[in-house]
């Protein structure tokens, strides 16, 4: 406890300020960095923090009390000036005492208590939130430190090279773990799924990511259009993002390629960008061929493409094929669609967004969710197409081995720096 | 012009944009060294052209035809004159005579949007995942044996996971009233609540790390394979 020099309540340790009146507890106990303004106990040398050299203590009362052998009288100012004479001296008794009305009855003095453990509680957390200090930086100064201050630099640089490393890793192994690569039973699943749709089906493909995050969803979109294309099946591109018709246009045209006799029109064509988010994606379950009457590489009516015949609305597909990077894309496709057709949906997601997606296909709306980089190593494909890409397994492995080091690094380095 | 030139101009059009791209990328990554001019540029250039990108494939692909159809066959198209009508009055908004009219289609867009989304949220989430919530605990509902036996208990734990994690969020003082042993279980189960969402957020961040990861890889392999490369076919 520490006891208030104003009014003498005994205050916890942790609090600065009396809980009581008010008066500030710190400056006789802790003494303030000046590098980082951390403060620090009264008999430390340099700053608990960063280490930086304190200024010594200022002199106590004791030390500044004059030296000599003569005692002060209590009337005695210590400069030793003499004192002036009172004016009010001799006017005592010169008016009649004033009625003191008495602030606390008899009955207020008989329900007066002191405040139990609960009240003292309830007064310490209220006074803690009413005279807490709102910026943002004295809050940063006192709180938890920044990242740059918890990781030296040395250290961050190393982790930056190492992560470097990891995602070279397989020039320098030579996907030495590919021969334990096996696929997960949602993987599985999928493929399954895929390999059900009968030749001659049709597939909606929703690009509903960015050129951003093609390096991950790329090769895994890849796999899959490519074993439907191969299966004869044709595919319908849409993107509900204007930067997803780009994607549809890269994406689907070099799957294109590895498919001989895949042509433009005929098995695959790219419908183009649906507006309107929830609008738009709704009057796509009633009447998809109002709002897209053409195909966005010819501008070609429907009649004229043989890969939308018999179709008008999505309900008319044999599967949805959702490729997102968002998760709240994925919901509204889910939300409006799922719920309006029949046709069920299967997801290929970045590894950000699915667990966000994990429990809409243990409820079972997604039909099937694959996602990340990771997935288009295990999806099950003969003869798969070549891509100068790094993902493998061994580069997986190195950043687990990273995230654990990082994890001992952040943890052991600040508890180090705080015992010295 | 010759099938051949073309196709040599085409390698030198693939050329210059892997040299764009190589550039960029290495401007992306120069923000490993700090924030910088480059890095600056690189990010300035992309956010206006996904930008110009937009705003072009919404004049192509949504407007002009539109427009096109209305002027073309007014007869047939005519309701598109009134979605035209009401994005015009959108417009009136910068004239301060005129600005209460732009209220008309901004009402009609926050209606819709908020009813598809409110029904869309109770239809294709909410009901789903609560009536997903039920789940049997026996394991004779899961055929039995062993692995009925350790379905029922992932069934169970999913079941007190989503309790703990609806615990978290009753905030009151267990320490008053009558029902104080309840709260106190409450919080108690509310403080495991807690642990379990700070595992998903893990999981979370987990998979981002993932992401951000297989695009630096990606990124690393254009720059070793095709713009090292470029080097190579550039006889350098």
């Amino acid at each position: 406890m520490i006891a208030c020099k104003e009014c003498g309540h005994e205050n916890p340790e942790a609090l600065r300020q009396c809980e009581f009146c008010g008066a500030s507890l710190t400056p006789d106990r802790y003494r303030e960095c000046p590098a980082c303004g951390a403060l620090n106990e009264p008999d430390r040398a340099a700053c608990a923090r960063c280490q930086t050299p304190l200024p010594p203590p200022p002199p106590t009362d004791a030390a500044s009390e004059p030296a000599g052998d003569q005692p002060r009288t209590p009337d005695e100012p210590p400069d030793g000036t003499p004192i002036e004479e009172d004016p009010l001296t001799g006017l005592e008794g010169l008016l009649p005492p004033a009625d003191v009305p008495d602030p606390m009855s008899a009955q207020d003095r008989a329900a007066f208590h002191l405040p139990s453990d609960d009240e003292r509680e309830d007064a310490t957390l209220l006074h803690r939130i009413a005279t807490e200090r709102a910026p943002l930086s004295p809050m940063r100064r006192e709180g938890a430190s920044t990242t740059r201050e918890r990781m030296p630099g040395g250290i961050r640089r190393l982790l930056y090279l190492l992560v470097l490393l990891a995602a070279l890793m397989p020039l320098i192994t030579g996907r030495q773990s590919q021969p334990w690569e096996s696929p997960r039973p949602q993987t599985l699943q999928l493929a399954q799924a895929m390999a059900d749709i009968a030749a001659g089906g049709q597939v909606l493909v929703a690009f509903d990511y960015t050129p951003g995050y093609g390096g991950e969803l790329d090769p895994l979109a890849e796999r899959v259009l490519v074993d439907l294309a191969r299966r004869d099946v044709a595919l319908v591109a849409i993107s509900t993002r204007p930067e997803g018709v780009g994607v549809a246009w890269q994406v689907l045209g070099r799957a294109a390629t590895f498919v001989p006799d895949y042509q433009y029109g005929t098995n695959y064509i790219i419908l183009g960008y649906l507006p309107g988010a929830e609008r738009g994606l709704r009057m796509a379950t009633q009447d998809l061929a109002t709002i897209l009457p053409h195909d966005d590489v010819r501008q070609m009516s429907w009649e004229e493409l043989p890969a939308m015949q018999g179709i008008r609305t999505v309900d008319d597909f044999d599967a949805i094929l959702l490729l997102t990077d968002d998760g709240n894309s994925a919901r509204r496709w889910l939300e409006q669609v799922d719920t309006q057709v029949d046709t069920p949906t299967y997801a290929l997601a970045t590894a950000r967004i699915e667990p966000l997606l994990i429990p809409y296909r243990q409820s079972g709306q997604l039909a099937a969710l694959v996602g990340g980089a990771y997935g288009a190593l295990e999806y099950p494909l003969e003869e798969p197409p070549q891509r100068n890409d790094l993902h493998s397994t061994d580069s997986h492995l190195a950043l687990w081995g990273i995230f654990v080091l990082a994890a001992i690094l952040a943890n052991v380095v600040p508890w180090r720096m705080h015992r010295n | 012009m010759p099938l051949a030139e073309w196709g040599a101009l085409s390698d030198i059009g693939n050329l210059i944009g892997i040299w764009i791209a190589g550039l960029l990328t290495l401007a992306v990554l120069s923000y490993v060294l700090g924030d910088n001019p480059i890095y600056r540029l690189a990010q300035h250039l992309f956010v206006g052209v996904a930008a110009g990108y937009a705003a072009a494939l919404a004049w192509n692909h949504v407007l002009s035809p539109r427009l096109t159809r209305l002027v073309q066959d007014p007869a047939e198209a005519w309701p598109v004159a009134l979605f035209v009508l009401l994005g015009l009055l959108l417009l009136a908004r910068g004239l301060r005579p005129l600005a209460a009219l732009a209220g008309i289609p901004l009402g009609v867009l926050v209606g819709t949007g908020a009813a598809l989304a409110l029904g869309g949220i109770l239809t294709g989430t909410l009901v789903p995942q609560l009536a997903a919530s039920f789940v049997s605990l026996a394991p004779a509902a899961y055929g039995g044996g062993v692995m009925g036996w350790a379905t029922a208990l992932d069934a169970a734990f999913l079941l007190f996971c989503l309790l703990a994690v609806l615990a978290a969020f009753q905030y009151h003082r267990a320490d008053h009233g009558p029902l104080r042993l309840w709260h106190r279980g409450v919080q108690a189960l509310g403080r495991f609540g807690r642990l379990v969402m700070m595992v998903a957020f893990g999981a979370i961040l987990a998979g981002a790390a993932l992401t951000f990861f297989a695009i630096l890889q990606s990124r690393l392999a254009f720059l070793v394979y095709d713009w090292l490369g470029s080097f190579v076919e550039l006889g350098l």
